[in-house]
């Protein structure tokens, strides 16, 4: 009799404790990879040469009015960059900038989450590129979270959210395009993401 | 006797010209090939710099060699009667066996100057890098070639079957060879580039077709 009030009292507690980590644990959202990418911008002497990375992932937990749980973390493939000009493609993966065969992940993993206010989040987290971490901070703007349209049984959230960092910090190039005025040191990235979850 | 010599004669001066003609379009068209990275720069050679800038010119040399040395190669294999007569059949034979290990030398060449100023670990694989891929394509059916033949000496295979597929991978490689050379680079978007893979190229198959078609014939009318 003693064992099985030991066993119940084991039992109460694994469900309390699972069911409160469930509680505290923000929602999960599942990236909707064909309506969401990291674009980017440089300067090439005077033109804008844009493109973005065809592969990546990533986890969403979001939760607006539980942040403290809430996070952000993005791998991106590196040799999947696009910039609709092969070679250049395969320049950008070379050791003259990105290195992809050596450092073949840039990763973003986010430490806090605030509010800004006007659906403003400044998202703050560890920026991972060619194998050394920085502290990076940018505002995402949450474009609203409602039924998909399209969708039976799912909501859709969406984020929209731009930055310009400087590539040299990043250790992406040398420099030595930047010295002879071809290619700018600040890229301006933009984030577009549109989330799922089950209702 | 004096008619026989001096037709000994004329013939050996006629000889000596298809020689020097033969012979003169060859370095033309080796030497034009050679000018041609440094007179029509890709945008690519724009962003190499020092060494990976010379790597990539020499890389280009080489390529644009070993397509000259490849048509060089196949109207040799052809054997029309003015090049046999001129310079003989066995020094032909020793002409195609030197010249197939200096095509495979130079395409290997290309391929690593090419690459290594991007990285050999950075090779261009998939579906946007298919020119590049036709090249790496390009470079194994000549190692198969000289390899096959090799092989066929050493452990006396097969003439007939070695024959034939000889000739089916020679015409392969004839015809792949300009595809790769005018997709792979931006600098054969400019009008003297394709002119000269027009001529090179175009002028050895049109040399392959008035041969085979004048043998054959020769053959109806016998």
């Amino acid at each position: 009799m003693k064992k099985y009030k030991i066993f119940t009292l084991i039992a109460v507690i694994v469900t309390l404790g699972t069911s409160s980590a469930a509680i505290a644990a923000a929602r999960q959202w599942e990236i909707d990879k064909p309506h969401a990418n990291f674009y980017f911008s440089v300067d090439h002497i005077y033109s804008k040469v844009r493109g973005h990375f065809d592969e990546f992932s990533g986890q969403v937990h979001f939760d607006p009015a539980n942040l403290a749980e809430s996070s952000f973390v993005f791998d991106i493939q590196v040799d999947s960059i696009t910039t609709a000009v092969a070679k250049r493609d395969k320049h950008l993966q070379s050791a003259d900038f990105f290195d992809a065969d050596s450092f073949p992940l840039m990763s973003f993993r986010s430490t806090s989450i605030t509010d800004a206010g006007n659906g403003v989040y400044q998202v703050n987290g560890t920026f991972t590129v060619k194998g050394a971490d920085h502290d990076l901070n940018f505002p995402l703007t949450l474009a609203g979270i409602k039924d998909h349209p399209a969708a039976e049984g799912k909501e859709v959230a969406g984020f929209n959210g731009s930055l310009t960092i400087d590539r040299l910090q990043y250790g992406v190039g040398t420099g030595k395009f930047y010295d002879l005025g071809i290619v700018g040191k600040d890229v301006e990235v933009f984030i577009s993401l549109e989330v799922l979850a089950d209702k | 006797m004096t008619d026989s010599r001096n037709r000994t004669k004329s013939t050996v001066r006629n000889h000596r010209l298809t020689k020097l003609i033969l012979l003169g379009l060859l370095l033309g068209a080796a030497g034009t090939g050679i000018a041609l990275p440094f007179a029509y720069e890709s945008t690519t050679m724009w962003y190499k710099i020092g060494l990976d800038k010379t790597l990539l010119r020499a890389g280009k040399i080489c390529g644009l060699l070993t397509v000259t040395l490849i048509c060089a190669q196949s109207l040799v294999g052809l054997r029309p009667k003015a090049l046999e007569q001129a310079f003989g059949a066995p020094s032909l034979l020793r002409w195609h066996r030197r010249s197939a290990a200096l095509i495979v030398l130079f395409a290997v060449l290309h391929a690593l100057l090419i690459l290594v100023p991007e990285g050999l670990k950075n090779l261009p694989i998939g579906y946007k890098f298919w020119p590049e891929m036709i090249g790496g394509g390009l470079l194994a059916l000549l190692v198969s070639q000289v390899g096959y033949s090799w092989a066929r000496e050493r452990w006396r295979l097969a003439y007939q079957r070695w024959r034939t597929i000889h000739r089916y991978l020679a015409w392969c490689i004839l015809l792949l060879a300009p595809v790769h050379l005018l997709f792979v680079s931006e600098m054969f978007s400019q009008t003297v580039p394709r002119l000269w893979v027009a001529g090179v190229v175009g002028g050895t198959l049109v040399t392959h077709l008035t041969v085979r078609l004048s043998r054959r014939l020769a053959v109806h009318r016998r």
